[in-house]
Protein backbone atom coordinates (compact mmCIF):
# COMPACT_ATOMS: atom_id res chain seq x y z
CA UNK A 1 0.00 0.00 0.00
CA UNK A 2 2.84 2.25 0.82
CA UNK A 3 4.92 1.88 -2.03
CA UNK A 4 1.43 2.94 -4.52
CA UNK A 5 0.77 5.57 -2.27
CA UNK A 6 4.72 6.80 -2.94
CA UNK A 7 4.70 6.59 -6.25
CA UNK A 8 1.13 7.81 -6.87
CA UNK A 9 2.08 11.22 -5.24
CA UNK A 10 5.37 11.30 -7.37
CA UNK A 11 2.74 11.21 -10.16
CA UNK A 12 0.45 13.52 -9.28
CA UNK A 13 3.54 15.92 -7.50
CA UNK A 14 4.50 15.68 -11.49
CA UNK A 15 1.24 16.16 -12.83
CA UNK A 16 1.37 19.83 -10.90
CA UNK A 17 4.34 20.83 -11.98
CA UNK A 18 3.67 20.13 -15.70
CA UNK A 19 0.15 21.72 -15.09
CA UNK A 20 1.55 25.03 -13.30
CA UNK A 21 5.34 24.75 -16.22
CA UNK A 22 6.78 24.58 -13.10
CA UNK A 23 9.51 21.55 -14.93
CA UNK A 24 10.00 24.97 -17.86
CA UNK A 25 13.17 26.37 -16.05
CA UNK A 26 11.95 29.51 -17.64
CA UNK A 27 8.91 29.59 -16.01
CA UNK A 28 11.20 29.74 -12.38
CA UNK A 29 14.26 31.86 -13.81
CA UNK A 30 10.83 34.65 -14.73
CA UNK A 31 9.83 34.86 -11.14
CA UNK A 32 13.02 35.78 -10.25
CA UNK A 33 13.44 38.52 -12.67
CA UNK A 34 11.56 40.85 -10.57
CA UNK A 35 13.22 43.75 -11.90
CA UNK A 36 12.82 42.80 -15.80
CA UNK A 37 10.12 40.71 -17.34
CA UNK A 38 8.79 39.67 -14.01
CA UNK A 39 6.37 36.22 -14.65
CA UNK A 40 4.70 35.83 -10.61
CA UNK A 41 3.43 32.63 -11.76
CA UNK A 42 5.44 30.60 -9.07
CA UNK A 43 3.88 32.51 -6.17
CA UNK A 44 0.99 31.27 -7.15
CA UNK A 45 1.90 27.76 -7.43
CA UNK A 46 3.34 27.94 -3.88
CA UNK A 47 -0.62 29.37 -2.89
CA UNK A 48 -2.07 26.68 -4.22
CA UNK A 49 -0.11 24.43 -2.64
CA UNK A 50 -0.20 26.17 0.89
CA UNK A 51 -3.92 26.31 0.40
CA UNK A 52 -4.36 22.30 0.70
CA UNK A 53 -1.63 21.70 2.53
CA UNK A 54 -2.01 24.06 5.48
CA UNK A 55 -5.48 23.50 6.68
CA UNK A 56 -4.85 19.92 6.33
CA UNK A 57 -1.90 19.72 8.26
CA UNK A 58 -3.28 21.89 11.11
CA UNK A 59 -6.47 19.60 10.94
CA UNK A 60 -4.55 16.31 11.28
CA UNK A 61 -2.20 17.27 14.03
CA UNK B 1 9.33 45.85 -13.96
CA UNK B 2 6.82 44.33 -16.52
CA UNK B 3 4.83 41.44 -15.92
CA UNK B 4 4.55 38.76 -18.79
CA UNK B 5 4.21 35.44 -19.54
CA UNK B 6 2.03 35.42 -16.00
CA UNK B 7 -0.12 31.94 -15.80
CA UNK B 8 -2.26 32.27 -12.81
CA UNK B 9 -5.09 29.75 -13.39
CA UNK B 10 -2.25 27.05 -14.46
CA UNK B 11 -0.24 28.06 -11.96
CA UNK B 12 -2.72 27.47 -9.00
CA UNK B 13 -4.53 24.58 -10.56
CA UNK B 14 -0.79 22.39 -10.52
CA UNK B 15 0.09 24.23 -6.86
CA UNK B 16 -3.69 22.80 -5.59
CA UNK B 17 -2.46 19.49 -7.41
CA UNK B 18 0.83 19.35 -5.83
CA UNK B 19 -0.73 20.51 -2.31
CA UNK B 20 -2.69 16.91 -2.87
CA UNK B 21 0.36 14.85 -3.58
CA UNK B 22 2.20 16.07 -0.33
CA UNK B 23 -1.25 15.00 1.47
CA UNK B 24 -1.67 12.04 0.09
CA UNK B 25 2.06 11.26 1.22
CA UNK B 26 1.52 12.54 4.57
CA UNK B 27 -1.76 10.69 5.49
CA UNK B 28 -0.23 7.44 4.15
CA UNK B 29 3.07 7.53 4.81
CA UNK B 30 3.46 9.80 7.75
CA UNK B 31 5.73 11.72 6.26
CA UNK B 32 6.54 15.33 4.32
CA UNK B 33 7.29 15.34 1.13
CA UNK B 34 10.60 17.36 0.12
CA UNK B 35 12.07 16.35 -3.10
CA UNK B 36 15.30 17.35 -2.26
CA UNK B 37 14.74 15.46 1.07
CA UNK B 38 13.52 11.96 -0.62
CA UNK B 39 16.74 12.41 -3.00
CA UNK B 40 18.81 12.10 -0.49
CA UNK B 41 17.08 9.98 1.64
CA UNK B 42 16.93 7.57 -1.52
CA UNK B 43 21.07 7.85 -2.02
CA UNK B 44 22.00 7.89 1.70
CA UNK B 45 19.35 5.71 3.80
CA UNK B 46 18.50 2.33 4.00
CA UNK B 47 15.30 2.26 5.24
CA UNK B 48 12.39 3.38 2.92
CA UNK B 49 14.74 2.96 -0.04
CA UNK B 50 12.40 1.36 -2.23
CA UNK B 51 9.31 3.50 -1.27
CA UNK B 52 11.78 6.97 -2.02
CA UNK B 53 12.73 5.72 -5.28
CA UNK B 54 8.75 5.13 -6.28
CA UNK B 55 7.93 8.20 -5.62
CA UNK B 56 11.14 9.55 -7.25
CA UNK B 57 9.95 7.33 -10.13
CA UNK B 58 6.53 9.07 -10.09
CA UNK B 59 7.58 12.11 -9.94
CA UNK B 60 9.66 11.70 -13.36
CA UNK B 61 6.69 9.78 -14.73
CA UNK B 62 4.06 12.38 -14.08
CA UNK B 63 4.63 14.75 -16.99
CA UNK B 64 4.31 11.59 -19.04
CA UNK B 65 1.12 10.70 -17.93
CA UNK B 66 -0.29 14.16 -18.21
CA UNK B 67 0.86 14.00 -21.95
CA UNK B 68 -1.04 10.93 -22.26
CA UNK B 69 -4.20 12.26 -20.61
CA UNK B 70 -3.84 15.48 -22.16
CA UNK B 71 -2.80 15.08 -25.63
CA UNK B 72 -0.69 18.24 -25.13
CA UNK B 73 3.26 19.50 -26.07
CA UNK B 74 4.88 20.22 -22.88
CA UNK B 75 7.23 23.32 -23.74
CA UNK B 76 10.79 23.35 -21.69
CA UNK B 77 13.46 25.70 -22.63
CA UNK B 78 16.57 24.83 -21.12
CA UNK B 79 19.32 27.45 -22.53
CA UNK B 80 22.70 26.06 -20.48
CA UNK B 81 25.01 23.68 -21.01
CA UNK B 82 25.28 20.29 -20.32
CA UNK B 83 28.22 21.25 -17.68
CA UNK B 84 25.99 24.21 -16.25
CA UNK B 85 23.51 22.08 -15.62
CA UNK B 86 25.44 19.35 -13.62
CA UNK B 87 27.32 22.02 -11.58
CA UNK B 88 24.14 23.82 -11.03
CA UNK B 89 22.16 20.58 -10.13
CA UNK B 90 25.11 20.29 -7.56
CA UNK B 91 25.06 23.10 -5.68
CA UNK B 92 21.51 22.62 -5.33
CA UNK B 93 21.94 19.23 -3.74
CA UNK B 94 24.59 20.83 -1.43
CA UNK B 95 22.89 23.99 -0.38
CA UNK B 96 19.56 21.52 0.25
CA UNK B 97 21.18 19.31 2.56
CA UNK B 98 22.57 22.77 4.13
CA UNK B 99 19.26 23.79 4.45
CA UNK B 100 17.79 20.89 5.60
CA UNK B 101 15.00 21.24 2.30
CA UNK B 102 14.40 22.75 -1.00
CA UNK B 103 11.43 24.71 -2.52
CA UNK B 104 8.98 21.71 -1.88
CA UNK B 105 10.21 20.99 1.89
CA UNK B 106 10.50 24.47 3.24
CA UNK B 107 8.01 26.10 1.27
CA UNK B 108 5.15 23.77 1.00
CA UNK B 109 5.69 21.31 3.60
CA UNK B 110 7.65 23.54 5.76
CA UNK B 111 5.66 26.77 5.63
CA UNK B 112 2.08 24.88 5.78
CA UNK B 113 3.29 23.84 9.17
CA UNK B 114 4.46 26.75 10.42
CA UNK B 115 8.01 26.29 10.99
CA UNK B 116 9.86 29.02 11.13
CA UNK B 117 13.37 27.81 9.92
CA UNK B 118 11.10 27.26 6.84
CA UNK B 119 9.93 31.05 6.26
CA UNK B 120 13.47 31.79 6.60
CA UNK B 121 14.89 29.39 4.22
CA UNK B 122 12.17 30.18 1.68
CA UNK B 123 12.54 33.58 1.57
CA UNK B 124 16.20 33.61 1.66
CA UNK B 125 16.52 31.10 -1.43
CA UNK B 126 14.09 33.60 -3.21
CA UNK B 127 16.15 36.71 -2.35
CA UNK B 128 19.10 35.13 -3.21
CA UNK B 129 17.86 33.80 -7.18
CA UNK B 130 16.61 36.83 -7.54
CA UNK B 131 20.07 38.92 -6.99
CA UNK B 132 21.51 35.87 -8.85
CA UNK B 133 19.40 37.04 -11.68
CA UNK B 134 19.72 40.17 -11.28
CA UNK B 135 23.39 39.85 -11.50
CA UNK B 136 23.47 37.68 -14.47
CA UNK B 137 20.90 40.11 -16.59
CA UNK B 138 22.41 43.60 -15.90
CA UNK B 139 25.98 43.15 -14.86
Amino acid sequence: MNKIISLLSGIVFGIGLVISEMINPQKVLGFLDIFGNWDPSLAFVMIGALIISTPAFHLIK
Amino acid sequence: MNIINFTPISALLGGIIIGFAVLLFFLFNGRLIGISGIASNFITQQDKRFDNFLFLIGLVLGPFVYKILSNKEIEIVISNSFVLLIIAGLLVGFGTRISGGCTSGHGISGISRFSLRSIIATITFILVGVITVLIKNYL
